[in-house]
């Protein structure tokens, strides 16, 4: 992992963002938003071994491919709206920051649906194996 | 990192410095609706470069958790 690369272009990027804020507050935004655009792509593409290795491991444990997938979709969703929110706090729309946020637990509310619904399927089971054994 | 998206967000931050330094010059000489435009010219220009960064970021998050 090149950290070290990463974060001297984080500082050298701060540093940029705080002149080009004093000139002009919109241009600052777009800086900010493609610095955390290469970051974050640099961070992307060292993540496929772990996902193969998270892949393997529920998969040797007998857990759904759906579920893992689920999973790893909150994940990335839950970063993304994390991100866009805090650059929309940055430059001072915080209501706009908290209507993404919100948009974001909506949007894995419905996506972890299935997750929940096999929750409550396991635990009716359970409760009906139970009942049946009294 | 990619070299290529790195001197992309240099390039932004020195649009950027550019409008601020052309804004003030344009104010000082009295022509405030330009200092105006051009800040709205370089705003269009870096967004239509930063298009495609976000896009390969997205598609890349795409392909990796399979949305």
């Amino acid at each position: 992992m090149n950290i070290i690369q990463i974060v001297g272009f984080a500082l050298t990027c701060a540093l940029l963002l705080v002149l080009v804020r004093r000139g002009s507050a919109p241009l600052g935004l777009l800086l900010a938003v493609g610095a955390s655009g290469v970051i974050l792509t640099a961070v992307v593409s060292h993540l496929p071994p772990i996902l193969d290795a998270l892949n393997e491991l529920a998969d040797r444990a007998g857990v759904q491919m759906l579920y893992i997938r689920t999973i790893f979709q909150v994940i990335a969703v839950a970063y993304i709206v994390d991100i866009g929110a805090q650059l929309c706090s940055d430059v001072g729309e915080g209501a706009l920051a908290k209507n993404i946020q919100l948009a974001g637990k909506v949007i894995i509310l419905v996506m972890a649906v299935p997750i929940i619904i096999a929750v409550a399927d396991v635990i009716i089971d359970l409760l009906e194996q139970v009942g049946g054994g009294l | 990192m990619d070299p290529e998206m790195v001197s992309l967000v240099i390039q932004i931050a020195a649009v950027g410095l550019l409008v601020a330094v052309l804004q003030i010059v344009l104010e000082q000489a009295g022509k405030g609706e330009w200092a105006m435009a051009v800040t709205v010219a370089g705003l269009i220009v870096v967004m239509f470069s930063l298009v495609e960064l976000i896009t390969s970021l997205f598609d890349a998050v795409r392909t990796m958790v399979q949305f």
